[in-house]
């Protein structure tokens, strides 16, 4: 049993293309899904079948997927000087 | 604040926003000094600035003597556009080597006293050290409002950014959809994803900022103005084209190969903005490398 | 051989430097001299020609729109496509509001203020300063350029490289409510657009001596013949020359056949000219000279005291201060019609990829504007060809500024490269389109 995780879906952001819900390993065919389609944006259905392979926020378009707090690249600064991804506007 | 604002190799484009700031422009130019501007201005010489917005690139020496000068005489370097930020539209050019450009073009014309031309357009920071970024294709005006209060405020002159889909007002529709298709084949129903209705938007893969205004407001597909997202930037792996492809081929049910297939101007499609990006050159799989012309041809 | 360089120029459109070629008892040269090309036309080779207007938008901001039309109408002509009415009629209401915008930058920001405080020091003169002795007046200004800008908005999305022009149509109407709005907005701009109107003419009066100064020009006049749509949406060209036995303009139909193209050696920007012809001018004098008038009761009337002032044909190339001025007050009037007008039916037509091939001539802001495209058995671009207006331009602005130059050598270097900025900024160049 994985340890309980949670993944927080942000609903402004989503515009429902559903790449999470096809490409999670732990949704498909699965007793405990994590996601489910849902009706305008897809619903986390069983977070704790999460294994934070982070395929969902890797695949997400809109950065609306966020795990265990982890969102990847919204407000991602690197603190080295210099980083041209740091210093973008 | 002492502000500077010039272009080098540039469309202007950048520079006529600037003056579509309406209210703010008013505050700036009240509250702020602008010391330079040769768009607006008949100052010749520039002596010193607290912050030089330069649009455009470095197309020829004239722009790189330009753009080392600043540098020495401002303290912060703005590369305020796209073509400043990662090459623009014009890095297109890196397509073909300089000397054939100017051949097609010229003939074999021998310039009185021109400057030389570089042999590969690159963005500004590849010739300077670049402070801060405002890239766009312009930038839209409330996005360079924000920024120049940020400036002028001193606050931190970066954005924590996210893809052009986080700001889209769409919804998904039912796959399979036709395509993959452009425009000339005719619109997509308002109010749907683009991409995911065929269409080659690059909204996954591109900084947001401009509040998604072609794909949301007028159903036209992102070409990517605003320039890659942090994700595209700093990892190696993100692939422009590789991504497109998948999302196309999942959109309309077809394999990769008939979506690449249907691609006949891959650098134009996937790299119209950013073709010129160092960044982007080297990847594991995709990357702009096997499009750029190599140099010493 | 004395040489002066005066440069680089400032408050025009892009960078460039002028080389005066003087010397005792033979008469000044003066070349426009502007680097930087960027290789459109290769960077076109192989595009679809969806990507075909964003691209050549790219050419110059201030002008994309034009950039993106001519693409657009090169392309469906060489693929025979009709473009639906309401298609057309959306461009054009854009058209004219960049035509506007550009004007108003040209006038308000670069050229008006000379004419303003002609004694002042040339460093004053600019909308900076003049808004630290007078908001009003700055504000005023703008917010005329804004009416343009509000209607770019509206019917493009960005107001620079707007994107809603695709070869074949235009991608989204625009709806009743906008329509009205806009047309609230444009309205109230009127008394102000008069006034300024007004202005410029007065202003124009009192630098009667710069004006001169600035010589005039012979030759031929080339522009579109259509009194009314002045050809922005694409035209047939007619070249008018005052003078000769022929008094009516003549249509060019062999455009493509009769173009010339010569490289300066002193920069990017090719001489462009016709066969047959000498001293081509484009822009607005060809504009009023070819068609007489400009097909809006406003604008016609305005023109009517111009014509009594400076003389018809129009030759002082300083006029066309007040003739940009005319020609926003038209694109204000046409814009106005063109949003009254009820929009229907198709906006696009679906494209077939096939061969073909093209040439079109448009008017833009500054003038003719021709693009030639091939295209392959698959559909894609396989040669583009741009001229611009400031190709066509080239030669007679190098005569004004020498001419210019003989007039006030004797009076000190800083009051001729005073007088020579005047000069170029009659003309208006826009040295991104004429590079390219």
């Amino acid at each position: 049993m994985a340890e309980e995780r949670s993944i927080l879906l942000d609903e402004a952001r989503c515009i429902g293309c559903r790449e999470c819900v096809e490409l999670c390993p732990q949704t498909g065919g699965t007793q405990f899904p994590v996601f489910e389609r849902g009706e305008r944006v897809p619903r986390v259905a069983n977070p704790g079948s999460c294994l934070a392979c982070l395929t969902c926020v890797e695949v997400c378009r809109s950065l609306a997927l966020t795990v265990d707090g982890l969102r990847r690249w919204e407000g991602y600064v690197d603190p080295r000087a210099g980083n041209k991804e740091a210093a973008i506007y | 604040m002492d502000i500077a604002l010039l272009s080098l190799s540039s469309c202007l484009g950048c520079q006529m926003v600037f003056l579509s700031l309406e209210e703010y422009l008013y505050e700036l130019i009240g509250g702020n000094r602008v010391v330079y501007a040769p768009f607006l201005m008949d100052k010749k010489e520039l002596h010193h600035a607290d912050l030089a917005l330069v649009e455009g690139t470095v197309r020829n020496t004239e722009h790189f003597l330009k753009a080392r000068e600043i540098r020495e005489k401002a303290d912060r370097v703005v590369a305020l556009g796209t073509c400043s930020c990662f090459g623009g539209v014009q890095g297109l050019a890196d397509l073909y080597p300089e000397s054939r450009l100017l051949r097609s073009r010229f003939g074999d014309t021998a310039f009185e006293g021109g400057p030389q031309g570089v042999r590969r357009l690159l963005p500004l920071d590849s010739f300077i050290r670049v402070d801060a970024y405002l890239p766009g294709c312009p930038p839209v005006p409330a996005l360079l409002e924000g920024f120049l209060r940020s400036a002028v405020s001193g606050d931190r002159l970066s954005r924590e950014g996210a893809t052009v889909c986080a700001e889209c007002k769409v919804t998904s529709p039912p796959l399979p959809q036709p395509g993959p298709r452009r425009l000339t084949e005719g619109s997509g129903e308002p109010g749907k994803c683009l991409l995911d209705s065929g269409f080659f938007c690059l909204g996954p893969l591109t900084r947001d900022g401009c509040g998604a205004l072609c794909p949301s407001g007028m159903g036209v597909p992102c070409r990517g103005c605003r320039g890659p997202s942090g994700r595209v930037l700093e990892r190696k792996g993100a692939d422009v084209e590789g991504e497109t492809v998948r999302r196309l081929a999942r959109a309309t049910g077809k394999k990769e190969e008939e979506i690449r297939a249907e691609v006949p101007d891959p650098a134009h499609t996937y790299y119209f903005f950013c073709l010129a990006e160092p960044l982007l050159r080297k990847r594991r799989s995709g990357g702009t490398s096997p499009y750029l012309h190599r140099l010493g041809e | 051989m004395a040489h002066l360089v005066i440069g680089p120029l400032t408050r025009i459109f892009g960078h460039a430097s002028l080389r005066v070629e003087a010397e005792e008892g033979i008469s000044p040269r003066v070349r426009f001299s502007a680097f930087g090309y960027r290789g459109f036309e290769m960077m076109a080779r192989g595009v679809h020609v969806d990507n075909l207007p964003p691209l050549v938008s790219r050419i110059c901001g201030p002008d994309s729109l034009f950039h993106q039309a001519a693409a657009c109408l090169v392309v469906e002509k060489a693929l025979g496509v009709e473009v639906p009415p309401a298609a057309r009629s959306m461009r054009e209401l854009a058209l004219w509001a960049q035509f506007f915008e550009r004007h108003a930058v040209s006038l308000f920001v670069h050229g008006l203020p000379d004419l303003l405080f002609p004694s002042s020091d040339p460093g004053l003169r600019n909308l900076v300063s003049i808004y630290r002795v007078d908001e009003e007046v700055v504000r005023r200004l703008l917010s005329l350029k804004s009416l343009g800008t509000a209607v770019l908005r509206e019917t493009g999305g960005p107001t620079v490289h707007g994107v809603n022009f695709r070869p074949g149509g235009v991608v989204r109407d625009l709806p009743v409510e906008s329509r009205e709005r806009l047309a609230d907005r444009l309205r109230s701009g009127e008394s102000l657009l008069l006034e300024t109107a007004r202005l410029v003419k007065l202003l124009l009066r009192r630098s009667e001596e710069t004006v001169r100064r600035a010589g005039s020009i012979g030759g031929s006049f080339l522009a579109g013949h259509d009194p009314g749509g002045m050809g922005i949406t694409g035209g047939s060209p007619a070249l008018f020359t005052p003078g000769t036995e022929v008094v009516e303009p003549r249509p060019v139909e062999d455009l493509g056949e009769r173009l010339r193209e010569e490289p300066s050696t002193s920069g990017h920007v090719v001489y462009a000219g016709l066969e047959g012809t000498e001293g081509l001018t484009v822009g607005p004098l060809a504009r009023v000279n070819v068609n007489g008038r400009y097909g809006t009761p406003r604008a016609d009337e305005e023109l009517s005291e111009l014509k009594e002032t400076w003389g018809f044909p129009v030759r002082y190339p300083m006029v066309a201060h007040a003739l940009r001025m005319l020609e926003m007050l038209h694109a204000w009037e046409r814009m106005l019609e063109l949003l009254r007008e009820p929009f229907r039916g198709t906006l696009g037509e679906t494209l077939n990829p096939a061969a073909g091939k093209a040439g079109v001539y448009i008017e833009a802001p500054e003038g003719g504007l021709v693009y030639g495209v091939e295209l392959g058995e698959k559909g894609l671009v396989e040669e583009l060809s741009i001229v611009s207006p400031l190709q066509f331009n080239l030669r007679n602005l190098e005569k004004s500024l020498a001419e210019a130059f003989a007039s006030v050598e004797k009076e000190g270097q800083e009051r001729v490269s005073d007088v020579l900025h005047m000069v170029v900024r009659a003309y208006s160049p826009c040295v991104p389109c004429g590079v390219h």
